[in-house]
């Protein structure tokens, strides 16, 4: 009766967590491993990685070519992506800017030119545009001049286009961008997605790709894509292949070296049963209480769940000869519910952090250990068909050796405490380099790639990913007047080569203070007519030539000035949407720096006054990620004072917790300090790896040391463990072989803790030092 | 009678096609044989923006591949070098004021169809335009049909006449119904 109640109890649980799992949200959002509180630099940091213009933008080469095939290729990829909406904005020199962009500017631009002044609308400085005017239809522009003469005999429109010309352009040959060797054409697309979104940022690449595969012009010529998000998707696609591949590899390893020791095809299909239920569990949890759930928490939260695969190993394994698998759960209970408890209340100190992602883990966790413990205990003696008990139990095979192996272990009692206080020295010695700060190094890029990477944007004046001077201000004209003030002092960086350039919303959007000034420059009809007739006496023009442009002076003297939505679907537009906006009720004025020869020589910005702050990206997002980690240390040292606590409730007796907790101490700065010696710094996923492996650890030391009457126990006992620990060397060594180096990572540490973690457990192990309490 | 007749016929197509073994690959060739020239210019702009036509009067210098000088003498001095992808123009009594190609595609796309015409690369040309050829080897006409919609903006179509390897005149009709008129004469391309 007690077993259908666990299974109908069990079954009710499951499809109540598979019913909140199915409709939690998962999200990709970066900002869910973000602080809840943030810095204003912070917010804005975060803001950029989401939705920045450099995070958006795909820089796109063609190569291998000659240049007149790369040319025409260039020209028929732009014109196919230009259409699709999944880009805002692809330019590759073909025109310097897009026709609708040309008549916005057209349109606006006695409010947008600089060229606007009492001194060029006074008589003499009429004349001198109408003298130049005549000159110029006579020379080879005046094709250009000739359609706009009429509207604009002052050439307001070239002197606009002048100042969005003037900016570094890429080299043009056969009339599109190439690289300064010739080798390469160059596009750059800025994709409407979020750079953050990596499955719409890899369906852009794939768009790109047939695009290309469509407009190539020649079998040889090969397409290279760059940007972050290239390189995201790159990473991502690595750990993806890897995962499945060696996630297939390790998980026929564990299943032949589990079907060796319990020879039975159904007990290895069981195993499987609490790690699967401790992950839906956790995953209902945490979308219960926080809405959502993380994929980089799902990540995480498999790996640490991964403890939760031995717990059926302690059951399996420990069954002896004409028992019944409820009587072993039984026996073996006090056991396993301490290694449940403190892997579940160990991860419970994550709650506390103040990163969503963090707390997310925790709880997963938690609920994860606790589920995946009732399962072992409770449903999988229920569930498990009897079958012949003789039959059922494992065979240690070469009990002798097994027993000498361990009596041999014993003799080396004295590495434990050497390793702990070597292990600890080494990473106090190294604490100045021992942790990675740079979020770039966490996805490492080929040294390649970063290079080519570098040469086109630098080819293509692309603004780099790393210093911006942020302006802030009450509102959005409060912005753009503190930039028109700071634009001397740009100018001057530039001049003195201290950038190579600058963008700035001001430049698309004028302030409407300044828009109202250059309105004042105008002057009415009255004025204007009989000025324009006589500056333009005895020049060729026909009389009346002009009233076009008269009616545009006095439409744009009382237009309303220009605002963000006029300039809508212009690159104009793309640019001051994403270099001006609100962040949590304050306006924020963006102005990207690229080729920053030295940082130290940006002294010159007035850093502090009128809300203006030097902003680097990289100092900010490595402090970032320090504080993280900081705090994910400080949580995992939390986590190991309730582990402590929860042993010694369990075992009461100081001498016992510290038998069980030496050990693993022990094999984590054995493993920390080995990395850090091999030249690895340490990050995130070494500390989620690391805390992997104290949980299994102490459960291999919990069980090393457990109160055992016979010999033959003790041979079963060990040999549980054993087996737990190869299952795990064979799944964690399978991701140490992944080229990607996140799986790489956590493969290699938790592969390396656990092997250390048996050994030294083996050798601290004190048969009989203490004896559980009866269950 | 009937028979005669279509010989007669088969004739005059024979020497139809016998005269039209004039190509424009032959006329580019000739055109490829000049190394450098010289010629003067008179630029007559007939514009409906003008109270009469506006005339330029200088010279034009050309050398292989890329180089072109043209030298305004009236109504103003100005020289234009063109020479790969930059664009040094000089006023009298000005200083000389360098621009590239690059910053000006429009400009750019005008330049090379002379530069291209000059030194027979109908490649470049057929990039550009749809290129209709008549007349024979010794007096030749060249129609450029604007098939970039850059340049189409501008420009109608443009008539480059000339005879064996020399160049006589260029018509270039505006989109704005203006023409300009340019004779070579002198001992020119």
């Amino acid at each position: 009766m007690r077993r259908r109640a666990a299974i109908a109890l069990w079954l009710a649980a499951m499809a109540t967590c598979a019913w909140i799992a199915a409709r939690a949200t998962y999200t990709a959002d970066l900002t869910a491993f973000l602080p809840r509180s943030t810095t204003p630099s912070q917010e804005l940091l975060i803001a950029q990685l989401r939705d920045g213009v450099a995070a958006r933008l795909v820089l796109i080469g063609l190569e291998g070519a000659p240049e007149a095939s790369l040319a025409a290729t260039s020209r028929a990829l732009a014109s196919a992506l230009r259409p699709s909406a999944s880009f805002a904005y692809v330019a590759n020199g073909a025109s310097v800017l897009a026709k609708r962009d040309r008549e916005m500017l057209f349109a606006n631009r006695y409010l947008l030119s600089s060229g606007v002044s009492d001194e060029a609308f006074s008589e003499a400085g009429l004349r001198a545009a109408l003298d130049r005017a005549a000159d110029l239809l006579a020379s080879p522009a005046g094709t250009l001049l000739r359609p706009l003469l009429p509207r604009d005999p002052t050439g307001e429109f070239a002197t606009l286009i002048a100042a969005h010309a003037d900016r570094a352009q890429p080299m043009l040959r056969e009339g599109v961008w190439f690289d300064p060797a010739r080798q390469r054409a160059l596009l750059m697309a800025e994709t409407r997605a979020a750079g953050y979104d990596l499955d719409a940022q890899a369906a852009i690449h794939a768009e790109i790709a047939r695009a290309f595969a469509a407009s190539r012009t020649d079998p040889d010529m090969h397409l290279v894509l760059s940007g972050p998000s290239v390189f995201a998707v790159q990473a991502r696609g690595a750990i993806e292949r890897d995962a499945w591949r060696l996630s297939l590899i390790a998980g026929l390893g564990v299943a032949l070296v589990l079907l060796a020791a319990y020879r039975r095809v159904a007990l290895v299909a069981f195993g499987v049963l609490p790690v699967a239920t401790g992950m839906l569990a956790g995953i209902a949890a945490v979308a219960a209480v926080f809405g959502n759930v993380h994929g980089i928490t799902l990540g995480f939260g498999a790996t640490l769940i991964g403890e939760a695969a031995d717990y059926s190993t302690y059951l399996f394994a420990q069954r002896a000869r004409g028992e019944t698998l409820a009587a072993t759960a039984a026996r073996v209970w006090p056991t396993l519910r301490l290694a449940v408890l403190t892997t579940g209340f160990g991860s419970l100190a994550m709650l506390a952090s103040s990163f969503t992602g963090l707390a997310q883990l925790g709880l997963l966790t938690f609920t994860g250990a606790l589920a995946a413990g009732l399962a072992t205990r409770y449903v999988l003696p229920a569930l498990v068909p009897a079958g012949n008990a003789a039959d059922a139990a494992p065979h240690v095979p070469a009990p002798a050796a097994l027993a000498r192996a361990t009596r041999l272990a014993r003799r080396l009692v004295w590495i434990v405490p050497i390793a702990l206080i070597a292990g600890s020295v080494i990473l106090a010695s190294r604490h100045a380099t021992l942790w990675e700060n740079d979020l770039a190094n966490l996805t490492p890029i080929a040294e390649a790639d970063k290079q080519r990477d570098q040469e086109m944007r630098d080819a293509l004046g692309a603004p780099d990913v790393r210093h911006l001077i942020v302006v802030n201000g009450r509102s959005r004209e409060d912005v753009l007047q503190r930039l028109e003030r700071l634009t001397p002092e740009l100018d001057g960086l530039v001049a003195i080569g201290a950038v190579q350039g600058y963008d700035s919303p001001a430049r698309y959007l004028p302030s409407a203070q300044m828009q109202r000034r250059r309105q004042a420059a105008l002057p009415p009809p009255e004025v204007l007519a009989p000025r324009l007739a006589s500056a333009a006496r005895d020049l060729p023009f026909r009389e009346g030539l002009f009233a076009p442009f008269l009616a545009d002076v006095e439409a744009a003297r009382t237009a309303s000035a220009v605002e963000p939505g006029d300039l809508a679907g212009t690159a104009f537009g793309l640019a001051v949407r994403s270099l001006l906006f609100e962040l949590n009720g304050r306006w924020v004025g963006l102005v990207p720096l690229s080729g920053v020869a030295d940082a130290k020589r940006l002294a010159g910005v007035p850093v502090g006054k009128s809300g203006i702050e030097l902003f680097d990206l990289k100092t900010e997002s490595d402090a970032m990620v320090s504080a993280y980690r900081d705090q994910s240390l400080a949580l995992a040292g939390a986590g190991m004072l309730v582990i402590a606590a929860v042993l010694a409730i369990g075992l009461r007796s100081a001498r016992a917790v510290a038998a069980v907790m030496l050990p693993v101490l022990a094999a984590i700065a054995v493993t920390a300090a080995a990395l850090v010696l091999g030249g690895t710094r340490l990050s995130l996923l070494h500390l989620v790896s690391l805390l992997l492996v104290l949980g299994i650890g102490t459960n291999y030391s919990l069980f090393f040391s457990r109160f055992v009457p016979d010999d033959e126990e003790r041979l079963r006992n060990a040999y549980a463990v054993l087996v737990a620990t190869a299952t795990t060397l064979i799944a964690f060594g399978a991701l140490a072989t992944s080229g990607a180096a996140i799986l790489g990572a956590i493969g290699t540490t938790v592969a390396l803790g656990a092997a250390l973690s048996l050994v030294f457990a083996a050798a601290w192990s004190q048969p009989q030092a203490w004896s559980p309490p009866k269950p | 009678m009937g028979i005669l007749s279509l010989v007669a016929a088969l004739m005059l197509s024979s020497a139809a096609i016998a005269q039209g073994a004039f190509t424009i690959d032959e006329l580019m060739r000739t055109l490829a044989a000049t190394t450098d020239a010289a010629a003067g210019f008179t630029e007559t702009r007939h514009s409906s923006a003008l109270k009469a036509p506006l005339v330029t009067t200088g010279e034009l210098r050309y050398t292989r591949p890329g180089r072109l000088e043209r030298q305004v003498k009236t109504p103003y001095d100005e020289r234009y070098l063109v020479d790969g992808d930059q664009v040094t123009i000089t006023r009298k009594g000005g200083t000389p004021r360098t621009i590239s190609l690059a910053s000006q595609p429009a400009l750019a796309g005008f330049l090379d169809t002379l530069r291209a015409t000059l030194r027979g690369d109908i490649a470049t040309l057929r990039r550009t335009y749809r290129v209709e050829l008549e007349g024979d080897a010794a007096s030749w006409r060249l129609v450029l049909l604007p098939a970039d919609p850059d340049v189409a903006e501008f420009i109608t179509v443009i008539r480059v006449a000339g005879n064996a390897d020399r160049l006589a005149e260029m018509e270039v009709v505006e989109t704005s119904g203006d023409r300009v008129v340019t004779r070579f004469s002198g001992a020119g391309p």
